[in-house]
């Protein structure tokens, strides 16, 4: 593992930020046309679509859809007001978040049914495999460290970045991140255990 | 000999994995990781767990194709109501620029008939008048297509009148003599806006207003007697 190859996977995941966007927004003002802004959303939001579902899956799995949805349409409200001070994509994806803890905040007020059995490993129809026991170990971390490490390993995004997103200082980040890291590792090593007892 | 501790290493390790350490800090992260197997084997750890999520999460497929359809059909609807409510603004920005300007012009004319009044009837200039029959032959070479009012019955008495030029336009300018002084009534073939509207103009009284189908303006000393008149002249049995 060496740093050229840390160096390559940023910049694959930063291909799809535009500057060309920033460069005008930076001018100030007014830009576009209701025509050219909806060509020009198109073009610099909506790619991000995929990556935005894949993260609200895993935080709210059978909300994702809307909450995507209601990302991209805030996302749509505000592009005006967008002033290029982050990537596009940092702007949407913290839109998504901001979007995911208020719905719930809100769901949090309603009575929530609890399955006893839904946190037992052993008693939990699901696929196995390594994959399968890693998304397994990823869904079960805090929120707070699932969401910084979601954005770090799956998205690419650096520390800084998720700062921006979350809201809160990049020490904190390389904080939540360490401690992402060590607690899915423990959680692996559970699942792991626990299979090989259940085979045995 | 390393300079930073494996604990410091630990802490600035996620800086490390997204790229973030430069310079000096970097110097050392790397001299430290290159003499500590302790260090160096939990970047590798770290590493490999982050691209083993990542598999994990990217083998799931992800269809976006239902939602992106959403967002564009919300767009464009949102893009539609947009283009009305700028249709709206446009439509009332030209309805307020046509009702200044139609207010404008019926200032304009109340001006210049208040100055004509005084100059020709307060002032009593000299000028070429018609009294009697030859103001009906005046009216139809003004183009007036109404009968000349009758205000005897309000005590008005037709007196005199002829052509004059105001605000660009030809109007018939009769001249009623009155109980304590006269009035001026100005005739113009229509093309008025159909507004009627009062005013004072330097002490004197006067209403533009639509006579049938001619444009008329009324100057009076009297604002009540103004007011009276353009009333019945609109309104009464005249």
């Amino acid at each position: 593992v060496g740093w050229s190859e840390i160096q390559n996977w940023q910049e694959t995941f930063s291909e799809s930020q535009t500057p060309l966007i920033q460069v005008r927004v930076q001018k100030g003002g007014r830009l576009f046309s209701p025509g050219r802004r909806a060509r020009e959303f198109e073009r610099v939001i909506l790619p991000h679509t995929q990556g935005l579902m894949r993260f609200a899956r895993r935080l709210m799995p059978d909300q994702a859809e809307d909450m995507v949805q209601q990302a991209l349409l805030l996302a749509w409200r505000g592009f005006d007001r967008f002033r290029g001070e982050s990537t596009p994509r940092t702007w949407v994806f913290q839109i998504l978040v901001n979007t995911v803890r208020s719905e719930a905040r809100r769901f949090q007020r309603l009575p929530v049914i609890v399955s006893l059995e839904e946190n037992d490993f052993r008693l939990v129809a699901r696929s196995s495999g390594d994959r399968a026991d890693m998304l397994w170990a990823i869904d079960r971390l805090p929120d707070d460290q699932k969401e910084a490490l979601l954005l770090a390993a799956v998205e690419g995004f650096t520390c800084s970045e998720i700062g921006v997103i979350l809201g809160v200082p990049t020490g904190t980040v390389a904080s939540r991140l360490s401690r992402a890291r060590s607690s899915l590792r423990e959680q692996r090593a559970r699942v792991m255990a626990m299979e090989m007892k259940r085979k045995a | 000999m390393n300079r930073i501790s494996c604990e410091n290493t630990r802490r600035l390790m996620p800086l490390y994995l997204s790229a973030e350490l430069t310079g000096d800090a970097l110097g050392e992260f790397s001299n430290h990781l290159a003499g500590c197997s302790s260090c160096f084997g939990e970047v590798e750890r770290q590493m490999g767990l982050d691209r083993e999520l990542r598999d994990a999460v990217l083998s799931e497929p992800v269809a976006t194709g239902k939602t992106e359809t959403r967002v564009r059909e919300q767009i464009r609807r949102e893009y539609w109501r947009r283009c009305a409510l700028a249709g709206t603004g446009i439509a009332a920005a030209t309805f307020m620029a046509f009702v200044t300007f139609a207010s404008s012009r019926n200032v304009g004319i109340l001006d210049a008939t208040a100055k004509d009044h005084v100059a020709e009837v307060i002032k009593g200039q000299p000028r070429k008048w018609q009294a009697g029959a030859d103001i009906n032959a005046l009216a139809r070479r003004a183009g007036i297509q109404t009968s000349i009012p009758d205000l005897a019955k309000d005590g008005y008495a037709l007196d005199r009148a002829r052509l004059c030029k105001l605000d660009g336009k030809t109007w018939l300018h009769l001249v009623y003599k009155g109980p304590v002084h006269e009035i001026s009534l100005y005739l113009h073939p229509d093309d008025g806006e159909g507004q009627s509207r009062l005013a004072t103009v330097d002490g004197l009284s006067l209403g533009a207003f639509m006579f049938k189908t001619t444009e008329a303006s009324l100057v009076s000393d009297s604002r009540d007697e103004c007011r009276s008149l353009v009333n019945e002249l609109l309104y009464g049995t005249l």
